[in-house]
């Protein structure tokens, strides 16, 4: 989803000279509702919307002309903590140095970076 | 449970376990926040650099006087290679990439690297190749071979049963830069697709801050020079463990092809290590002469030809090795072509300062002295492109002073602009300026007492790397400078750190903007949140934090409409 939205912005180069900056800015917007998304947020988003100390509010979305983005929590857009990626490059680690330490830390380094690359695919986001 | 109510009270307010990612440690370990990592990468390359310099130190302690006896011809041998290695492969790039990662989402208005997970890999790649290779240690097997670990010394056995490296030393050496190089790689997809792909809506290609288009360039240079590197390294694997004969003349291999593949690698590489560099100083200079890049087209693609004309001149490291005449003409001229993309940067650099109200912050200094000191690397560079000088002086202390003044004249200073001009975003802290100024001086002393003093001592006939000299060779004063003025260089980076830990610790409020700055990663908090922005902003010109700042003047309005 994160890629989706961004690439939107990408895309969406026009908005350049008509938009103006406190129209998009302007903190009175009500968010869009997105079913896909959004549903199980519904309850949250108008607060978020409203008080602004609760900074886990980010705008995101497409910006057709003067359209407004939809507001989201953060935690929907930023992409979740990991530890496969250490866990992967360890074992990358322990396979090169089983090139020089002998078969059995080769043996072992592979058996690890198929499980971690394993994990990796099968986390789920 | 005598705690059982309280908990079964508090879960109502959501207090549930704290996920592993949520512990501060597994919150590092885990992340996946680009700016997190850009300082895990800053603080890892800092790490690297200060174990470097320390073996700098041992270097400089062992050829202070004559007939040294430090350390001991093996033991020195290992303390230079690992000395080069770690600074190329464990300082700069990884700083560099630190910079990158932190600032250049926020530089286009995008809220992280466009695969952030693939970015904390590239990160944990780096922390386990730089342990593997500094590991080496443990074992007294450090390579011991240069930082371009030339075959046939760096075989096995070089034919004819004559010993080479029989130990591990080399292994490590050529495994470690495999590792660094695959994390390298995964790194510079990132930056390509992050910088294609992320840009904030009206940010185009001819909008894009500096800094963006050099790690741009650099991200490209690595991708396509980092292969002939694995290549070489592998094809030596092969000659060590498996009985191949690639560089092994005696058996029909060439121990030339080492040096093309090596070089191929290692030209682009230098350039790796520099293009980040110009780009900090491209937005460094403009900011602190109150004034727009000039010739912004022209340092860009002035960058771009660099990274083109650097695939076509790595045999300038080849000169002495019997090239054929025709191909020495060649390399000659590709080579002194490239200085002209760099003098344009140069004139343009000095046109942007033209005329500014110039403040002399710390990073404004550590930007001047980058360009003056570049340029003296740049000119002795283009004495090293006339191949018959380049004859006399190849593998002398020559060419040492040249990588200095390129590597730690240029790219270290502005690292270190760059670390007094970002800190405040990074920590809403500013740094102690008074105490700045003071590293930059010291530094800037220590560098040309160590680095100028080389010249002389590389046209006397000083060898590279050779572990001691005798006594009545006429090189004695110039070593013991170059000897001082490297550990005045050490006291020059104690400064820098008393400064971080102070400013940490005390530092005065930097505020959101504390430089009038005019690229995005301004338009933000200081630390940014970790959706960096919460609207994505809209672009309009090249300077957009300027436009919002000053909507009256603003760049679109004017002059400047890209
Ligand atoms: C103005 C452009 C430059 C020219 C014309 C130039 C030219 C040369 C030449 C001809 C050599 C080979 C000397 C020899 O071994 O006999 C050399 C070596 C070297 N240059 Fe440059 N150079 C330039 C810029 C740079 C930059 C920007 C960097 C890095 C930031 C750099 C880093 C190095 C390094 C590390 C070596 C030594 C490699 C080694 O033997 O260990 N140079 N340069
Ligand atoms: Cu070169």
């Amino acid at each position: 989803m994160v890629s989706q939205e961004q690439k939107d912005h990408v895309e969406q180069q026009v908005v350049d000279e008509q938009e103006e900056d406190a129209g998009v800015s302007s903190p009175d917007t009500t968010p869009t509702p997105d079913s896909a998304l959004s549903d199980d947020k519904q309850e949250s988003q108008p607060e978020a919307a409203t008080t602004g100390g609760q900074q886990q509010a980010v705008r995101t979305g497409k910006r057709r002309g003067r359209a407004r983005g939809r507001l989201v929590n953060a935690e929907e857009v930023m992409p979740k903590p990991s530890l496969w990626p250490l866990a992967v490059a360890f074992s990358i680690a322990f396979v090169l140095f089983g090139v020089i330490a002998g078969l059995v830390v080769l043996v072992i380094g592979v058996i690890l970076l198929v499980a971690s690359i394993v994990g990796w695919i099968l986390e789920r986001r | 449970m005598a705690t059982s109510t309280i908990g079964e009270r508090a879960t109502t307010i959501d207090v549930r376990r704290k996920r592993f990612s949520e512990t501060y440690i597994g919150e590092w370990i885990t992340t996946t926040d680009h700016k997190q990592l850009g300082l895990m990468y800053l603080i890892t390359g800092f790490f690297f650099f200060v174990v470097g310099g320390m073996e700098a130190l041992l270097i400089r302690t062992q050829l202070a006087l004559p007939n040294g006896k430090v350390l001991d011809p093996d033991t020195y041998n290992q303390i230079f290679t690992m000395h080069g290695t770690t600074m190329i492969f464990l300082f700069v790039i990884p700083v560099l990439s630190g910079f990158g990662n932190y600032i250049v989402p926020l530089m286009i208005g995008a809220r992280d690297m466009a695969y952030p997970r693939m970015n904390a890999f590239g990160f944990w790649l780096l922390l386990f190749g730089g342990i593997f290779m500094q590991s080496s240690f443990l074992f007294g097997q450090a390579p011991n071979g240069g930082w371009f670990m030339y075959a046939p010394l760096s075989e096995l056995a070089a034919g004819h049963a004559f010993q080479a490296t029989p130990h591990m030393n080399a292994d490590f050496w050529l495994l470690g830069t495999t590792l660094l190089g695959i994390s390298s790689i995964t790194g510079s997809l990132n930056f390509v697709v992050t910088v294609f792909k992320l840009r904030a809506p009206g940010m185009s290609i001819n909008r894009m801050p500096l800094f963006t288009w050099m790690i741009l360039v650099m991200s490209f240079l690595l991708l396509f020079a980092l292969p002939s590197l694995t290549v070489a390294s592998v094809l030596l694997l092969l000659d060590r463990h498996m009985g191949a004969h690639f560089y092994q003349y005696g058996s029909g291999g060439d121990p030339l092809l080492w040096q093309h593949l090596f070089w191929s690698f290692g030209h682009p590489e230098v350039y790796i290590l520099i293009l980040p560099a110009f780009g900090i100083v491209s937005e460094i200079l403009p900011v602190f002469s109150r004034k727009p890049i000039f010739g912004y087209t022209f340092i860009a693609w002035s960058g771009v030809a660099i990274g083109f004309l650097s695939f076509t001149v790595w045999a300038h490291h080849m000169f002495a090795v019997g090239l054929p005449s025709i191909a020495q003409a060649f390399f000659a001229t590709s080579t002194t072509l490239i200085a002209i993309p760099t003098a344009v940067k140069i004139f343009n650099w000095l046109a942007t300062i033209w005329g500014g109200k110039i403040r002399f912050n710390a990073p404004m200094l550590f930007a001047l002295g980058f360009i003056a000191m570049f340029l003296i690397g740049g000119l002795n560079g283009a004495a090293l492109a006339v191949v018959p000088f380049d004859y006399q002086i190849t593998d002398s202390y020559f060419v040492v002073a040249h990588i200095h003044y390129v590597l730690f004249g240029g790219t270290a200073l502005a690292v270190f602009a760059g670390i007094y001009y970002w800190f405040p975003k990074f920590t809403g802290k500013l740094m102690d300026d008074r105490l700045a100024k003071w590293h930059f001086w010291v530094t800037f002393i220590g560098l040309n007492l160590t680095f100028f003093p080389m010249h002389l001592m590389g046209i006397l006939g000083m060898p590279r790397r050779v572990y001691t000299y005798p006594a009545n060779l006429g090189w004695n004063d110039l070593n013991a400078m170059a000897s001082v003025g490297a550990f005045i260089i050490g006291v020059g980076v104690i400064l820098f750190m008393i400064n971080i830990i102070k400013s940490l610790k005390a530092g005065q409020a930097a505020g959101d903007d504390p430089w009038d700055a005019y690229t995005l990663e301004w338009d933000t908090t200081s630390p940014p949140k970790k959706y960096n922005f919460l609207e994505i902003p809209v672009v309009r010109s090249r300077r957009p934090f300027y436009d919002k700042k000053y909507p009256d003047i603003a760049d679109w309005k004017n002059v400047i409409k890209h």
